[in-house]
């Protein structure tokens, strides 16, 4: 096939290998429709694809060996026990599952509607010929026709079942019997299904994931009798011949193998003995085993533990590495970063006995150790730089990021590093870190999709939330009930419902505006504004207690004045309430002037606050000499508005003056309206910019009514300054560009009243030159009532002391003065967001049935789950509570789980495999006794991080050479015994952040906003909806795109192409543990990608500059950084015959050669012969390709 | 006044065959609806989606029709209304309705067309080696799975996947040809 390009091609050929045989990841599905995507020749052939198998699969076996074509026998061929059984669960492709197509029938067979017409009411269509086959009674039910239907259908791929257990080829039952390792698998895989945690499922009231449901007394039935499996329903039930009585159902299609049969008989006849699932247990510390003592491998605990398991095996463990891949390995794991030839030389060096446990000292010490770290947390806590949702925009969240980097770096205590993540707002006095920490409950992904439905929404955080936090701290996945009780694990979706009543009681908004910081944050100023801001702060709250004081000791009013708020500062009023005069009347600080009434303007009676006008269109009022509005002063515009009895486009008001250099600028300001009823307020620069503000279309003023309208602005020179409040209460704005006004006015205009406002009304119009507290603005909106006789004794009591009394008066302006400081402050200084808990309720949720947030059933308060222990004693009912019981040293699962994590992430495999899943359903610990001695280590050490990771790394275990034998790659395939040292393909960040490393590029700088190193272009504008802020890419310039990775900015939609296609997540949802796959992009990335080509430039510029014309030399040097290892002399050799051959090919293209040198931010070295570097810069780039680089060995 | 009454039907009111015929058009349904989802197990989650709806309505169907086009217009639906979710679940775009109607349009089938296929595929597998009839045949009549395959041929699995294309493809072709001889 030749479509366009034959990368394209090729991936496409692949994806066409791949989509029968196996379930296609999302990723490659994704690169399905985009391949297809404009492309008919490619649709043909999908197309084609899928008919070809769609005919074989129809086949027939029998007749084909009639027309004399091959088929194998059908006996099963046992598998080897090399075999992965993950692989083996995931790869059957059940078509039709038949259970749960007969359980959704049965919902719907019921349903059916009787033919249309009256004619055909009578028994419509005859059956004359049946096949035979099919035979139904005349008595079926459309639910047994159902079933036999399905029963009937093809079921290819369950004809050749091999056992089901593959630990059954490998044991025999006369082997002793384990209830966890051994017979709960059976009961959770082929019964928990319908005799599980589940109660709606679950059938004849048996619950076998207990062990009072297993053996209790069902009308004289036992399931189990400890010692009698002749008496034992269950042993009667499996073996039972009749399809109707058989266990499991054969529609389940999940058959006992006859090993499995024999396992639960022997077990039961050893006595039945029940244990709790191995994870919810707690961990106590085994004894050290015994016959490995002494033995000269065993360096510390972890070595005793393999080492038995090991001989258990017959294996045994590899000798050390040497000192440069042990050197490299420990730098990799420890920091991300490769060790620079100066600590390498210091390393292999070093003659004292400790030398290594130095070198790991040292390297834990660094700062990139809590970079390395913070990383795989990231993951987890699905950290991004944007909300993932709709606009997709940009999210404030860096702060959060560095704080964890810190923590890690100051070896924060895993327990406290967890406490402050999930409660730090609740702790007493809790201090501006423990805020910032709690950012780790904000990362999920949110919307403002205007649409969505802000409960709905808030469901789905809660959800996610809940999600995150069970799978990170206790390997659960409780997601799986939310609809529904768990089918495996003993979590109901009551127990889901009241660990998510921690989480519902935040201080968060369901829509998050598209800003980035949606509130609560917490402000981070920086420098002297830091010193302010506390200031401010501080100030803010002593005024906020005086005013109140003075408003509760205020007596009620007896007159109000021209004015329902003090006077000070009005520039401007027009009451338009006189009646008759064929002029209006202005005041213009406090100069009365005449304004004749235009036409298309009339007056009308009917304001709430008495007489006003209304226009027709085109009738416009203008006042002259009004005075400019000044961005670096407060204003406040206060009017009565009637909305047109129409939605249209309007403008209510504006006064601009022309500007800008050539005159064809406007400068001032204009209050709209548009069709779709959002009303806007923009402030005009003339050249220098424009910056609106806009209530938008769902906050929108009513139509065709009167109400209150007041704009407010303190001065703070940003687009959060202003700020609109309809009848006195706030409006939500959506922010456009988040723009700071950074111009002034300029020139002078009359301001304009109407223009475009048909059938729009106004009066009352004041125009201050000082911000309007909330009271004020609460009292300018109730003037109507306040000028009432019997307005009421509190709003007389608040306009007595807000507009009356001298002494409020200078503390409210005090107060507004504040504001300007704070919003010029907090737009300019990052922020954070952060979890707040709600003041006016309390933590609770609704069991909402199918997981709907509308359906809503059982309101629950907070608790954990009844299967684990409960929460300590006294622990407050809130996140606080829940972070305590998390973090208790007795909880079965924190530290296990923690603990399995920094294991993974040294060895690269959890001693338990899932690590997203303790439950029954995930894998089983390989080294279940050394998983315990290390998570009680962890809790006796004070939760200490760097000591579990020393341990890890300078044990036998982790040192030991990678090299493998034809013998250990058959008795442990994938290393689970460690039979040898970790080897791996490295993670995305580290394969880049190396190459920067090796190559001197790496910028070093610490914290701070993330950054945007080179991609593609048009990668987010193919996402992006089209009001997004993170639409178009701008790369960054300068050092900063040689930061490492973990600073790289993280769109969701669309993370950094060098990290996704080395297998990072999408940070949308928790991940604990990446995929790794090897594709043919990441060759592409490893040879093409400009900063891959750039560090390959910037190595060779320093071979040729140290090593000028001994090129065996710079081929040394070069390897020595690149690899960690002195070059042997075959790769010598091969190195230097490709120089040549690229200085060959160069030669003969210099264009190319200036070319390639050009590539990435950094210009070329020019004191060098471009033609040489070129060639060294390929030799450069092989190296970096070299598979002891792209893997840890 | 004419009054609809609800009526229960029993299983012989349904058009007789309607069952078998449904059953029949199974595996020609499994791969229609992996076309459009490009996903097993969201194929799995549409066909019986596809199923459950072809049942409920079946005394919307009416015998004579092409029964084959019915379901296969339910399915081309619910596979559509899928990916919008997918769509909204993540926020874009992948697949629109446009390239859905492009891959649910069937080419103008005659009757018996997926039998004469069948029957030029059957010519077609003579045509190759024995060992790679034995192969396409444990995988796709038998339902063996790769994986386990593999670990018989001592090959890797994506190697196999990579072979078993290439037949597959031979085979496609091979099937054109004789179909356009006839």
């Amino acid at each position: 096939m030749k479509f366009s390009n034959p990368e394209d091609d090729r991936e496409f050929d692949s994806l066409l290998a791949a989509f029968s045989e196996r379930e296609l990841t999302s990723w490659e599905q994704d690169r399905l429709w985009t391949l297809l995507k404009n492309c008919p020749e490619r649709v043909e052939e999908w197309k084609r694809q899928c008919r070809v198998v769609a005919l074989l699969e129809g086949l027939d076996e029998g007749a084909l060996a009639e027309e004399g074509i091959a088929v194998s026998p059908t006996n099963v061929v046992p598998l080897p026990a090399a075999c992965d059984e993950k692989v083996k669960r995931r790869l059957p492709m059940r078509w039709i599952s038949g259970a749960a197509v007969v359980a959704m029938i049965g919902i719907v067979a019921f349903l059916f509607s009787g033919p249309k017409s009256p004619e055909q009411t009578t028994t419509p269509v005859v059956a004359a010929a049946r096949p035979e086959k099919l035979e139904p009674r005349e008595t079926e039910s459309i639910q047994e026709k159902y079933e036999r239907t399905v029963a009937a259908l093809p079921m290819t791929a369950s004809k050749q079942r091999p056992p089901t257990s593959f630990a059954s080829l490998s044991k025999t039952p006369d082997e002793s019997v384990d209830f966890n390792n051994d017979i709960r698998p059976i009961l959770a895989d082929k019964c928990y299904h319908c005799h599980g945690p589940d109660e709606k499922s679950r059938k004849a009231d048996l619950r076998l994931d207990m062990e009072e449901g297993a053996f209790a007394d069902l009308d004289g039935h036992f399931a189990f009798v400890a010692g009698d499996a002749e008496k034992s329903e269950a042993v009667i039930r499996i073996y039972e011949e009749d399809p109707d009585s058989v266990m499991p159902p054969p529609d389940f299609h999940k058959e006992l193998s006859d090993w499995e049969k024999a396992k639960i008989v022997q077990w039961i006849e050893a006595g039945a003995e029940w244990e709790g699932h191995w994870s919810f247990e707690k961990p106590e510390r085994p004894k050290l085993p015994a016959d490995v003592k002494g033995d000269p491998w065993v360096r510390n605990e972890i070595d005793a533990f393999v080492l038995r398991k090991l001989k258990e095996k017959g294996l045994s463990p590899n000798k050390d590495a040497d000192r440069y891949i042990l050197a490299r390995r420990a730098a990799l794991d420890i920091t991300g970063l490769p060790p620079t030839p100066e600590e390498l030389k210091a390393f292999v060096e070093d003659e004292s006995e400790d030398a290594y446990e130095k070198y790991v000292d040292r390297l834990l010490a660094s700062p990139h150790y809590g970079e390395h770290r913070a990383r795989f947390w990231l993951d987890a806590a699905r950290y991004g730089d944007t909300h993932g949702l709709h606009l997709d925009n940009y999210r404030e969240m860096w702060p959060w990021r560095d704080w964890v980097i810190q923590a890690f770096n100051e070896n924060m205590p895993f327990d406290e590093f967890a406490r402050e993540q999930i409660a730090g707002d609740l702790m007493p006095n809790a201090t501006r870190d423990q805020r910032i920490a709690t950012g780790f409950s904000r990362c999920n992904v949110s919307s403002s999709e205007g649409g969505s439905i802000p409960e709905e929404l808030a469901v789905r955080y809660m959800v996610d939330r809940v999600e995150t936090t069970a799978t990170v701290f206790l390997g659960l996945t409780a997601g799986c009930a939310v609809c529904h009780d768990h089918k495996y694990d003993p979590i109901s979706q009551k127990d889901f419902y009241s660990l998510a009543a921690f989480f519902n009681n935040n201080a968060d908004p369901a829509m998050d505006g598209n800003q980035k910081d949606t509130p609560p944050v917490v402000v981070l100023p920086e420098g002297e504004m830091a010193i302010e801001w506390s200031g401010l702060m501080k100030r803010r709250a002593e005024l906020r207690v005086e005013m109140a004081k003075e408003r509760a000791s205020a007596v009620p009013a007896k007159q109000i004045g021209a004015h329902p708020v003090g006077d000070d500062a009005l520039r401007l009023w027009m009451p338009m309430d006189e009646m008759g005069d064929e002029a209006l009347a202005v005041w213009v600080d406090g100069k009365e002037q005449e304004i004749p009434l235009p036409e298309k303007v009339n007056r009308i009676k009917d304001s709430p606050v008495g007489p006003g006008i209304v226009f027709e269109e085109g009738g416009a009022v203008a006042i002259p000499n009004p005075g400019m509005f000044n961005p670096d002063r407060a204003f406040s515009i206060s009017f009565w508005v009637r909305t047109p009895d129409e939605v249209r486009s309007s403008t209510l008001m504006q006064q601009l003056a022309k500007a800008g250099k050539d005159g064809k600028k406007q400068s001032g300001f204009k209050l709209t309206q548009s069709v779709q009823g959002g009303t806007q307020f923009e402030f005009c620069g003339g050249d220098d910019g424009l910056v609106r503000s806009l209530l938008p279309g769902e906050e929108a003023l009513d139509p065709n009514k009167w109400q209150h309208l007041l704009i407010r602005y303190s001065g703070g020179r940003s687009e959060s300054a202003l700020e609109f409040l309809v009848n006195g209460k706030r409006r939500p704005l959506r922010p456009g560009t988040e723009d700071l006004i950074d111009f002034d006015f300029e020139g002078d205009a009359p301001l304009q009243l109407g223009t475009s406002f048909k059938s729009g009304g106004m009066s009352q119009l004041r125009i201050f030159d000082r911000w309007m507290t909330d009271e004020e603005a609460r009292l300018l909106a109730s003037e109507n009532v306040l000028r009432k006789p019997d307005a009421p004794e509190s709003l007389k009591k608040l306009y007595a002391a807000v507009a009356d009394d001298p002494d409020y008066r200078d503390l409210s302006r005090e107060f507004a003065h504040t504001q300007c400081r704070r919003d010029y402050i907090a737009f300019r200084s990052p922020t954070t967001m952060v979890m707040q808990e709600r003041t006016d309720s309390e933590p609770e949720a609704f069991v909402l049935e199918r997981g709907e947030y509308d359906k809503k059933g059982e309101k629950v308060k907070p608790a954990v789950p009844a299967v684990l222990p409960p929460m300590p004693k006294g622990a407050p009912r809130n996140r606080l509570g829940l972070a305590e019981w998390i973090t208790m040293p007795s909880h079965p699962l924190t530290a296990r789980v923690t603990v399995n994590r920094l294991w993974q992430q040294t060895f690269g495999r959890g001693l338990v495999l899932t690590a997203e899943d303790f439950g029954t359903m995930g894998e089983k610990p390989t080294h279940p006794e050394l998983l315990d001695w290390l998570a009680t280590e962890f809790v006796e050490s004070g939760w200490d991080v760097k000591h579990m990771i020393r341990l890890m790394v300078t044990s036998s275990a982790y040192r030991q050479s990678s090299v493998s034998t034809e013998e250990k790659i058959g008795a442990d395939s994938d290393n689970r015994y460690l039979s040898r040292g970790p080897r791996r393909r490295l993670d995305a960040e580290v394969i880049r952040d190396q190459a920067l490393a090796v190559s001197g590029l790496l910028n070093e700088k610490m914290g701070g906003p993330s950054v945007k190193p080179p991609q593609p272009q048009g990668l987010w504008v193919v996402v992006a909806q089209g009001g997004s802020n993170t639409k178009d890419f701008q790369q960054d310039t300068g050092e900063d795109v040689y930061r490492r990775s973990v600073y790289t900015y993280w769109k969701k939609t669309a993370p950094p192409p060098p990290m996704a296609i080395f297998n990072a997540p999408s940070r949308e949802s928790c991940t604990v543990r990446r995929e790794r796959t090897n594709t043919p992009l990441q060759a592409l990335v490893l040879m093409n990608e400009v900063q891959f080509v750039e560090a390959a430039r910037e190595l060779a510029e320093m071979g040729v500059r140290n090593y000028p014309d001994d090129r065996r030399g710079r081929l040394k040097d070069m390897t020595l950084r690149v690899t960690g290892r002195p070059v042997n002399p075959t790769d010598l050799e091969t190195l230097q015959y490709a120089a040549s051959e690229f200085r060959e090919y160069f030669d003969k293209s210099p264009e190319s050669a200036k070319e390639l040198i050009a590539t990435g931010d950094s210009p070329p070295d020019e004191s060098l012969n471009p033609v040489e570097l070129a060639a060294w810069t390929m030799v450069a780039n092989t190296l970096l390709n070299r598979d002891d680089v792209i893997n840890e060995n | 006044m004419y009054t609809e009454t609800m009526q229960v039907l029993t299983a012989s009111d349904i058009p007789f065959d309607f069952d078998a015929e449904l059953t029949g058009l199974q595996s020609e349904l499994k791969y229609f609806v992996l076309s459009l989802t490009g996903s097993i197990h969201d194929a799995e989650e549409v066909i019986q989606e596809t199923n459950r709806i072809a049942l409920q309505k079946v005394a919307d169907f009416e015998p004579g029709t092409n029964l084959k086009a019915w379901v296969f217009t339910i399915a081309s639906r619910q596979a559509k209304a899928f990916h919008r979710n997918l769509t909204k679940k993540r926020g874009f775009e992948i697949v629109d309705d446009e390239m859905m109607a492009h891959l649910a349009e069937e080419e103008e089938e005659s009757d018996g067309a997926f039998e004469r296929e069948q029957e030029a595929l059957v010519e077609c597998l003579k045509l190759l080696r024995p060992a790679h009839q034995e192969l396409v045949t444990s995988r796709y009549v038998q339902g063996r799975r790769v994986a386990d395959l593999a670990v018989e041929q001592d090959t890797h699995p994506n190697a196999l996947a990579q072979k078993l294309f290439r037949i597959r493809t031979r085979l496609a072709e091979c099937i054109e040809n004789r179909l356009k001889e006839a």
